[in-house]
């Protein structure tokens, strides 16, 4: 995975599929750009107008719990989400942001590490996340070789349609 | 049922648990040392033997499997399209989305169900012992009361396994809730498992199994123990189980299904955790608005808690036993003026089964709105959704911001019998307030 930097937004904790995509949007459409115009406004109305792509967005623990419905990170992809940090990331959210191409990271992080709008370096070979403003890092622990496999070529359907099976990374 | 020598080594092998063991079966990955058994950390590629998808997940389910070129489905008998998320349509857009389940499902030649929930329509038709289920809903952990290991994932997932009735698994940890001693008569299994969410929070389980034991679990009937495996999800848990036993047998044999496979934890198996949960201690428990985690016993309430609308039903609360009990507590008394109070059975059969016993006739007498079979409004879009400000008890598995419509109404999670009490005093009220 190459480096990624970009600017973060800071949630709390228990975010869940109903805040992150709404029930009323989460059949409107199947595109990340229609959907992307819902994200996070169970919470923040404005926050599909402040996204720009490259955003990372910043959770507290159990982020993403709750229903499985993709079109959930498929409306952060839309906003330009790249990576999730949270303390924890609940399973099926997991599993989800990793076929539709936005990097998990779950680390346990202090208080008052992140503040909306810090850019942040991430460096997955070393598995570092750097603070721009403040200048302090924290490392975590990289996904298993196989999900940055899929990853790499941009999510569960590019890595099928590549050829490859799971029978190929695993192991 | 014949086993197979590494079934037999497996399932007597005392130092796994039910996962491990289940996992172990499933797994594909070739190994040249004999039987190949994993242990919880491990990865397997593990073959499906049914798979699912509803009109939420299933119209991107099926445009991802279209996408990966997917001409054949792995095997169309091990395959269900469930229209119950928004069924009857209730706009043009589900009316479409529904379109494109049902030409896929003619196309295919799947199974194909519209009308009750997909969870009760597997468990009531499907599901058996050993078997590994992927549904397309977080709420797949349901069917682990049968014995299964059933866990939940996204569209894409389910449309890999669609195309090679595969998918990848990290074989869980095991967490044991152990539910001993008797429970009195006002509270439920909702109760015990809203008991639990107090202890364990919204990600305790995170990524793990839940194995639901003790005397109180063997005493519950299969419907009861469905919600507990239910309400496991809003743990975290990726399954949860309650091993096969001889009420499991009679649950299949009474709708004509084999045996399947029973299989339970080794006695020297790894237990991450075991929790203790007295059933004899256990009273009437609601979640508070925002989270099913923010569980605490009904008497600790501040204040009394005027109710707009109750709500009874989904693959929580809408089986025949829920609807049962809601009828005994309304029976020759009235839903109060002001309150709305709606059920959704969650399947049709339960729906036809409680209709046979006068259940409905009872719930509209004391002024309820009974509803078509299906999720009801906790799929957010139709049958019974809140308005800014409104305050409701929910007879269902969450309550997070939003989830039963405005963000800005407020959701109290209980038992059936608590909602109906709830229903008749017009405040949140436990079944032993309501009077006789």
């Amino acid at each position: 995975m190459k480096e990624n930097s970009g600017r973060c937004w800071v949630f709390g904790d228990d975010i869940s599929t109903d805040t992150i995509l709404p029930s009323k949007w989460k059949t409107a459409s199947f595109e990340p750009s229609e959907l992307g115009k819902h994200a996070m406004t169970g919470i923040d109305e404005q926050f599909p107008n402040k996204a720009v792509d490259g955003d990372i967005i910043v959770g507290g623990l159990n982020f993403g719990c709750g229903s499985s419905r993709e079109q959930a990170p498929l409306a952060l992809v839309g906003c330009g989400i790249k990576v999730i940090i949270a303390k924890s990331i609940a399973r099926i959210f997991f599993r989800n942001c990793v076929n539709v191409g936005i990097y998990p990271i779950e680390i346990d992080y202090p208080e008052g590490f992140f503040m909306s709008s810090d850019r942040l370096d991430i460096d997955y070979a070393t598995g570092t996340i750097k603070n721009e403003r403040t200048g302090k890092t924290l490392t975590f622990r990289s996904i298993p070789p196989f999900l940055v496999s899929i990853l790499e070529v941009g999510g569960l359907k590019a890595f099928l349609l590549s050829g490859k099976r799971y029978e190929d990374v695993i192991r | 049922m014949v086993k197979s020598d590494k079934e037999r080594s497996v399932l007597y092998d005392s130092g796994l648990t039910f996962s491990e063991k289940i996992l172990s079966i499933k797994n594909l990955a070739e190994s040249s040392q004999g039987p190949n058994k994993v242990h919880a950390g491990d990865f397997v590629i593990a073959s499906v033997d049914f798979t699912y998808a509803h009109d939420v997940q299933g119209p991107l389910v099926i445009k991802i499997f279209n996408e990966l070129k997917g001409m054949k489905l792995f095997d169309s008998s091990k395959v269900l399209i469930n229209i119950d998320h928004d069924f009857p349509a209730s706009s043009e857009r589900s009316a479409d989305l529904h379109n494109i389940m049902r030409q896929f499902a003619r196309q295919q030649g799947c199974l194909i169900q519209e009308g009750s929930n997909c969870h009760q329509y597997i468990l009531e038709n499907i599901a058996k012992p050993g078997m590994l289920i992927v549904g397309a809903d977080s709420h797949t952990t349901t069917l682990g009361s049968l014995g299964t290991f059933a866990t939940g994932m996204g569209s894409s997932d389910v449309a890999s396994i669609f195309l090679s009735g595969k998918t990848w698994l990290k074989v869980p940890k095991t967490i044991r809730i152990n539910v001993d001693s008797i429970l009195h008569s006002g509270a439920k299994a909702k109760d015990v498992a809203l008991q639990a969410l107090r202890i364990l929070g919204t990600d305790g389980a995170n990524y793990m199994t839940i194995e639901w034991t003790g005397s109180a679990v063997t005493a519950m009937s299969i419907d009861s123990r469905t919600t507990l495996t239910n309400l496991a999800l809003e743990m975290g848990a990726k399954n949860s189980v309650i091993f096969a036993d001889e009420k499991t047998d009679a649950f299949l044999l009474e709708r004509h299904r084999e045996r399947g496979l029973h299989i339970t934890s080794g006695k020297d198996a790894e237990i991450y955790k075991n929790i203790y949960i007295d059933a004899d201690e256990v009273v009437p428990m609601v979640a508070m608005p925002g989270s099913p985690g923010n569980a605490a016993p009904l008497s600790e309430l501040n204040g009394t808690v005027p109710v707009d609308v109750v709500l009874v039903g989904t693959c929580t609360n809408g089986r025949l036993e829920d609807l049962r009990s809601v009828a005994k507590v309304l029976k020759g008394k009235k839903v109060k003026q002001g309150v709305r109070m709606i059920v959704t059975p969650n399947s049709i059969d339960v729906f036809k089964k409680a209709e046979r016993e006068g259940i409905i006739s009872i719930l509209y007498e004391s002024g309820v709105v009974v509803t078509s079979p299906g999720c009801g409004a906790c799929a957010g879009l139709s049958k019974g959704l809140l308005g800014k400000g409104e305050v409701a008890v929910f007879a269902g598995p969450r309550n997070f911001p939003g989830r039963l419509g405005s963000l800005d109404s407020k959701v109290y999670l209980a038992s059936p019998e608590t909602a109906a009490a709830s229903a008749i005093e017009g405040r949140l009220a436990q079944f032993s307030e309501v009077p006789r």
